[in-house]
């Protein structure tokens, strides 16, 4: 039985479609792993299941006018990330609300342009579920460099995006541009939603992005530490979930988000032996 | 001449309709040690975020070391200790020095990074602050009064000229606050820093303070401490048995 799982295992290896699911997904896993654990700080980790909803509508677009819909959505993501910021900020809508109103608005477009459409419905529908063993390898390729892009920029901007989740008005004292961070950290999410809707579909797209941090956040003991945790176990979660759902005939996109769950149920649960040791 | 540290003229400041501090003036100088006092929701945070340019003001004029709030760009000489509360950094990952060091970025430039020599002023606050057990400690295990701890020692280890402390004591036990508060005089008189202190604890902070800022909205007494002790609006304000209560015992303690 464990020889034919991992020679099941060894020939899945084989196939260029699960070389580019790996890869794409490894990439784009790290880099919502990263956001996630800064978005969960900073209270706003349903950001990414609004700019999914967001996605939606886009596709939609996308279909309609026969474009890419990876490439293209991703302007119309950009632009509803900074609508979400800029309602928050200025209109004294709280943060939950303004993803919630843009998150319908996207979902709202998205089924109207499928009623417009007709024809595509099927292809709208199956981005909601995802499906990472059909990456293309100009997907590929753009998930590497967008996610190297992400990476860069997090980096550059560790410290600032580090003490801004920690307190935000001893950033501002500390003469760190808070508003300019925290558009930074919602562009750089909302690129990887829509890497991300290829992987885990549109309906799932936020697990990406909370799962593994806040199953660092149970153990981790410092922040750098709760970083490469969080991309360990996102990066993780995509070989497991891959391999699983190759092996037992699974959905890929679910199978990975169960991976993901798997290691917070395990972080939970070591976090409270660790309280009472 | 050097550049005075803050002067407020007329400061209003609104929240919708509501008006939470009206018409104050007051000046703090080089070496000061201003405590500000006033009763809770008497708008003693709201003033030094509006000094710090967390709070836009309604009307009138803030300068802080020569410079608006809103185009303000020394905050290498500026600390911060803000106000804690019990959710505070909940859940949050970092331990002690992580944040402590954060403190040091106001020295830095874009892209910030920290060198040795941070990493090592880091040790040494950590050391003066008698913290050095917590550094590896997560934010999130201490208590309130270490937490308070933790922050001041961030609000320090830049070696900024200004401290602007928001109820720094609120947490600490007795034998703890003392000694706080006898590393602020050393701060002040020692090593020259202004610190601006936000207080309920206005009983200890008037052995240590040289100006007293009492405001209810408004301002109500600015001054140094003998005139905090000698002033009618004052005894009208509190009566003067609780006046008495503060004054009494610190003009016995700054007898030399």
């Amino acid at each position: 039985m464990t020889s034919d799982v991992l020679s099941q295992l060894g020939e899945a290896l084989n196939y260029s479609f699960i070389q580019r699911a790996l890869i794409a997904g490894s990439f784009t896993a790290a880099c919502c792993a990263l956001l996630g654990v800064f978005l969960v700080l900073r209270r706003f980790s349903l950001i990414g299941d609004g700019l999914g909803h967001v996605s939606f509508g886009a596709v939609g677009l996308c279909l309609l006018l026969n474009l890419h819909p990876v490439f293209y959505s991703i302007p119309v993501v950009l632009l509803a990330s900074l609508w979400i910021l800029r309602l928050s900020d200025k209109t004294g809508v709280q943060g939950d609300a303004a993803i919630g109103l843009t998150s319908s608005v996207g979902v709202a477009g998205g089924l109207m342009l499928a009623g417009i459409g007709g024809g595509y419905n099927v292809d709208l529908f199956s981005y909601l579920f995802g499906n990472i063993l059909i990456i293309s390898r100009a997907e590929v390729i753009i998930s590497v460099f967008l996610s190297v892009t992400v990476v860069a920029v997090i980096s550059l901007l560790y410290h600032d995006m580090f003490v801004t989740a920690f307190e935000h008005e001893s950033a501002h004292v500390l003469g760190i541009q808070t508003g300019k961070i925290n558009t930074v950290l919602v562009m750089c999410t909302a690129l990887t939603v829509v890497l991300s809707i290829r992987i885990v579909g549109i309906m799932l797209v936020s697990s990406l992005i909370i799962l593994p941090g806040i199953a660092a956040l149970q153990i981790a003991s410092g922040f750098r530490s709760t970083l490469l945790l969080a991309v360990l176990f996102a990066v993780s979660s995509i070989w497991i979930g891959i391999g699983v759902s190759f092996v037992f005939d699974l959905p890929t996109g679910a199978t990975i988000v169960f991976v993901n769950f798997g290691w917070f149920v395990m972080s939970a649960m070591a976090a409270r032996h660790m309280k009472r040791s | 001449m050097s550049v005075s540290i803050a002067d407020v003229e007329n400061l209003t400041v609104q929240y919708g309709d509501t008006e939470v501090l009206s018409t104050i003036s007051f000046h703090v100088a080089p070496g000061d040690f201003l405590a500000v006092v006033g009763p809770n929701g008497s708008g003693k945070t709201t003033l030094v975020k509006s000094l710090l340019g967390l709070v836009e003001p309604t009307s009138g004029s803030i300068s802080l070391l020569g410079q608006k709030p809103s185009l303000f760009d020394q905050w290498n000489r500026i600390g911060y200790l803000p106000q804690i509360s019990g959710n505070n950094h909940k859940g949050f990952p970092a331990t002690v020095r992580e944040i402590v060091a954060s403190g040091r970025l106001a020295l830095k430039r874009f892209p910030r990074r920290l060198t040795a020599c941070d990493h090592a002023a880091v040790t040494e606050i950590l050391d003066i602050i008698g913290i050095t057990d917590l550094a590896d400690r997560k934010i999130d295990r201490l208590s309130g009064g270490q937490r308070q701890r933790v922050l001041l020692a961030r609000s320090m280890v830049a070696g900024s000229e200004v401290l602007f402390l928001d109820e720094p004591t609120s947490a600490l036990d007795p034998a703890t606050r003392d000694n706080f508060y006898q590393l602020l005089q050393d701060i002040n008189q020692i090593q020259g820093r202004t610190i601006v202190m936000i207080t309920h604890d206005s009983g200890t902070v008037g052995a240590y303070a040289d100006k007293f800022l009492y405001i209810d909205r408004t301002v109500i007494f600015f001054g140094d401490f003998s005139g905090f002790c000698r002033s009618p609006a004052m005894t009208a304000h509190f009566g003067g048995h609780a006046q008495h209560l503060i004054c009494g015992q610190h003009e016995e303690e700054k007898v030399p």
